[in-house]
């Protein structure tokens, strides 16, 4: 260990000897006006001990007070200490087990924070003892020496060094592959008067940061190929077997970079996007896909919200050992999954990209605090995600495009994983506090595709394209909440969505209309007095019922109820026998509604568009006078052809 | 005699449509078992209900989550008889290999639909031993063979770069389906070795010749029974793969109707199969060496005593 510390040590004074060099030409401007306020600025210089997998830092923050509140303390995330050990809120939390993904529990991760000390203006430096608040380390706390004052800037001189885990949950390695994600002592957001936001890493929580910008040098093995948050703008070999690389990014609030001697890169462009893939050599045969689909993004989300502003997208494949990594995004760099098992029908890898890179815009710059509302950024997000799929290969097959010849819909499949979870908790909550890691994912992916998917319809596509914009470019490179979003998508609107959107975001009522009862009544004769008569009348015992329609002899009682909590107006499609169809449109305000007609009714259809996914049985939405049974005796088919496939193998056929 | 002697043999003869028809019946007979269940729950669920029509192209999978969620005993009400089916399947399917094998033999031809019930019937208990038996060797082999396999898996599990580990799966693939052949000639050897009573009726004795006679003409057994396959899998992968999913119910029951032509010409491919095994195997047996005619004793000159000396 001693001799491992010596190494790293050496490492450090050569990299920064390298950096002293490489500062010597400064990095790019990106943007100029800035895009964001930038009040967290990271220098950072890193190296990686690639056989220890551990990486030793040193960091200069800039802060600036952009609140109306005095700032007398900075609190810090130090993530990686939730791998520390299984004693971590994010271990006790998860059990260990987290996205499909188990941790190794051999191999453990921690970041430390090795000197830590206020830089006054003049130079000198005043060490700050750490404090840890939380109930494991993922938070560190530092009380300043005088107060940060609104406007006021302070900057902080950070050494620390990290064990990087094997990848269990994004961050760490995976044999020679390593994601360098939460990775190095980061601060929370100062909220003013509400003191600092700086939550301990949580197993269902993703993360909360200010923006800034960040210079990165990283220091790893000449054969590397290192990918990153924003763009490399130089890189040098330094002495022995090592190079550093210098990355540069703004108007970002996060920083992440991954390395591997076996990536093969494949680049491209859109409309001057630089597109970087970083595949593992296996995976190769996909990189026409992830390409394909980053493009597809790239240009719908142009279309729809706001053209990508950044130089560069880069896509990182991880390594099928490290899958724990997948599926992950980060400012201008995301983490995506294949395999070679995966079929060209089952358009996994063209979700997660699309999805991916959707959080460039929610979450990347629509910051929300993923923490407490984390729908605002997967929920908003994966509807954007089902959108983009569906307008690619049609809503039908945006999922499984024939697979055996079936077919889903990404929101058929968001839809299936809604109602296994429907009413256990709100959409907003904070992360920590849902009842089980499903029922975060669904309430903070699933249901407000639901929900967002019912505005749409409700809207109309046109005016939810307006409306989303409009929140987007109010709230872009802000940190936007669920209040925000009801005020601005109703002011976009121009109506008050809140009657809608609050009790879907923020109770635990469902949406279920259903067909209870449709009555088709003969029309008896009329008997008794004909009071219509000037003396009353015995009716004449010829006396016909009135005929209604094609239909003779029949009026029908039609009644739709609405079982869940949730009031939406929903539509109904009424056909009668004469082959004529009748729309109605219900305010769904009251428990049921009654609906008469003087003829006989054939079928009923509560929402026929399908305007409401999240009305959680389709099936009690329909009823018809004739029973079908040719979908079942269809399904049954393929189901006894299944079977005696298999039997054909038991019985020797094969 | 030679493999294409043998396989021409095989094709021909009297008798096959009758095996070829049990063989085809036995999976087709079990599905329906099994599917009835499925099928009763199925038009239970959807037939009231217009959105069920999305289930007729192939989608709707929503709604049969949906429905699974909703009766958590939906699904398995419905698939409740398929392993009994499934294992049932197993001895059935000898029940009918057996018939199929002992009609191949000639004398066996005329009256195939007479003779075909009890012969199976009487041979099913030494078919199941040879079964049992070719399973016990085989799945030894198999064991050892997938240590290797094994130890590699492990290996790449740790491996970085899916692409060896996808290579090795396509690998095992392939040692997958040489090994099953091989498995299987050997059974069907072993099956013609105890219809043709070659070991003299003793299963065990037959066993190990049919055995040996795999291995003996591993080539040619290999030849007949791959060529076989691939023929029983072409028609199996040409209505399953060939056609797409039906998107009306007259187009399912179409389909399904072409798969059964697929299965019945697997059955009859099987048939020939066994046929080909039998011929092979009672044509390759040594010929009975020539009895030398010995002389009769003659009886000794007897003297005829006419009754006219008495």
């Amino acid at each position: 260990m001693k001799s491992r510390s010596m190494l790293a040590g050496l490492v450090l004074v050569v990299m920064i000897g390298g950096a002293a060099k490489a500062f010597a030409s400064a990095p790019p401007v990106l943007f100029d006006p800035p895009m964001s306020k930038r009040n967290a600025n990271y220098a950072i210089e890193v190296s990686l001990d690639a056989a220890a997998r551990s990486l030793k830092g040193r960091e200069r923050i800039v802060w600036r007070n952009i609140t109306a509140a005095a700032a007398s303390d900075a609190w810090f995330h130090l993530y990686l200490n939730a791998f520390a050990n299984n004693r971590s809120d994010f271990f006790e939390e998860s059990g260990g087990r987290l996205r499909g993904d188990t941790a190794d529990r051999k191999h453990w991760g921690f970041c430390q924070v090795t000197s830590l000390a206020l830089v006054n203006p003049d130079g000198t430096k005043v060490p700050l003892k750490q404090l840890f608040p939380g109930s494991d380390r993922t938070v560190m706390r530092v009380e300043l020496p005088s107060q940060v004052p609104p406007g006021g800037q302070i900057t902080l001189d950070v050494s620390f060094e990290d064990q990087l885990p094997k990848v269990f949950a994004r961050a760490g390695y995976a044999g020679n592959f390593v994601m360098a994600s939460q990775w190095f002592p980061k601060l929370g957001v100062f909220q003013g008067d509400k003191g600092w936001n700086c939550h301990a890493y949580h197993a269902n929580s993703e993360f909360f940061s200010d923006f800034g910008v960040y210079d990165v040098s990283v220091t790893v093995p000449r054969n590397y190929v290192v990918g990153s948050t924003g763009v490399e703008w130089g890189s040098e070999e330094i002495s022995g077997a090592n190079k550093t690389v210098h990355l540069h990014a703004e108007d970002v609030h996060d920083f992440a970079w991954t390395a591997s001697p076996d990536f093969i890169e494949a680049d491209g462009t859109w409309e001057g996007v630089k597109i970087r893939i970083l595949m593992q050599p296996g995976n190769k045969d996909s990189i026409p896909r992830y390409m394909a689909a980053i493009k597809e993004a790239l240009g719908l989300f142009a279309k729809w919200i706001w053209k990508y502003p950044y130089q560069q997208i880069t896509i990182v494949d991880p390594p099928a050992n490290g899958m724990g990594a997948a599926g992950m995004e980060y400012p201008t760099l995301i983490t995506a999954g294949a395999s070679p098992f995966m079929p060209k029908s089952l358009l996994m890898p063209e979700m997660v990209v699309v999805h991916e890179f959707g959080h460039q815009y929610w979450y990347g710059m629509e910051a929300n605090n993923e923490f407490e509302e984390a729908w605002l950024d997967e929920g908003i997000n994966s509807y954007y995600e089902t959108r983009i799929m569906d307008a690619w290969f049609g809503p039908d097959n945006s999922i499984m495009n024939g697979l055996c010849g079936l077919h889903m819909g990404d929101v058929a499949m968001q839809r299936i994983q809604y109602f296994s979870f429907p009413d256990m908790d709100p959409v907003v909550l904070p992360a920590w506090k849902y009842s089980s890691n499903a029922a975060y994912s669904v309430m903070s992916y699933s249901k407000p595709v639901m929900v967002l998917k019912t505005l749409e319809n409700i809207l109309g596509t046109q005016k939810m394209d307006e409306v989303m914009r409009a929140f987007f470019m109010k709230v872009k490179f802000t940190h936007p909440t669920t209040d925000d979003f009801v005020k601005i998508v109703s002011e976009a609107a121009g109506k008050d969505l809140a009657p809608i959107l609050n009790p879907l975001l923020r109770g635990t009522g469902t949406v279920d209309f259903k067909v209870a009862t449709v009555r088709n009544i003969p029309l008896e004769p009329p008997s008794g007095f004909d009071l219509a008569k000037e003396k009353p009348t015995l009716f004449s015992k010829d006396t016909k019922p009135k005929k209604g329609g094609d239909d003779k002899g029949y009026r029908a009682e039609v009644i739709v109820q609405r079982k869940g909590d949730i009031v939406l107006p929903v539509e109904i499609s009424v056909t009668f026998s004469d082959k004529t169809t009748k729309l109605e449109t219900w305010n769904g305000e009251e428990r049921y509604v009654t609906l008469k007609y003087p003829k006989k009714v054939t079928e009923v259809i509560v929402d026929p568009n399908g305007k409401i996914p999240l009305d959680l049985n389709r099936l009690n939405n329909g009823w018809q006078a004739k029973e079908d049974g040719a979908p079942a005796s269809t399904l049954a088919l393929r189901f006894s052809s299944f079977f005696e496939t298999l039997y054909a193998l038991g019985s020797g056929l094969f | 005699m030679t493999l294409v002697k043998a396989i021409r043999e095989g094709l021909g003869g009297k008798g096959k449509l009758a095996s070829a028809i049990m063989l085809f019946c036995v999976p087709l007979a079990l599905s329906f078992l099994a599917g009835s269940p499925l099928r009763s729950g199925l038009h239970a669920a959807f037939d009231r209900y217009p959105a069920s029509k999305e289930l007729l192209n192939g989608g709707g999978l929503d709604l049969l989550a949906e429905t699974g969620l909703r009766q958590p005993a939906f699904w398995a009400a419905g698939f409740s008889l398929f392993l009994p089916m499934l294992l049932f399947s197993l001895l059935l399917g000898l029940w009918a290999q057996a018939g199929a094998y002992s009609l191949a033999l000639p004398e066996a031809a005329e009256n195939p639909w007479r003779r075909i019930w009890p012969a199976a019937t009487k041979l099913l208990p030494k078919f199941l031993l040879v079964a049992t038996l070719n399973a016990i060797l085989w799945g030894v082999v198999a064991v050892l063979a997938a240590m290797p396999f094994a130890a590699l898996n492990f290996r790449f599990k740790e491996n970085t770069d899916p692409g060896p580990g996808w290579h090795l799966f396509l690998a095992e693939i392939v040692a997958l389906a040489i090994f099953w052949n091989i498995a299987s000639a050997a059974g069907g050897c072993a099956k013609a070795a105890t219809v043709l009573r070659i070991g003299g009726g003793n299963v065990a004795k037959s066993y190990l010749a049919g055995l040996k006679f795999s291995l003996r003409k591993f080539a040619q057994v290999e030849a007949m029974t791959w060529g076989f396959f691939a023929l029983r899998l072409a028609a199996f992968a040409a209505t399953v793969l060939a056609f797409p999913i039906a998107v009306t119910y007259g187009g399912a029951v179409m389909k399904w109707l072409l798969f059964q032509m697929a299965i019945f010409a697997m059955a009859f491919l099987r048939v020939a199969e066994m046929r080909s095994q039998v011929a092979y195997l009672a044509g390759s047996q040594p010929e009975p060496a020539p009895v030398k005619e010995e002389k009769a004793p003659q009886p000794a000159e007897v003297e005829v005593l006419s009754s006219a000396s008495l």
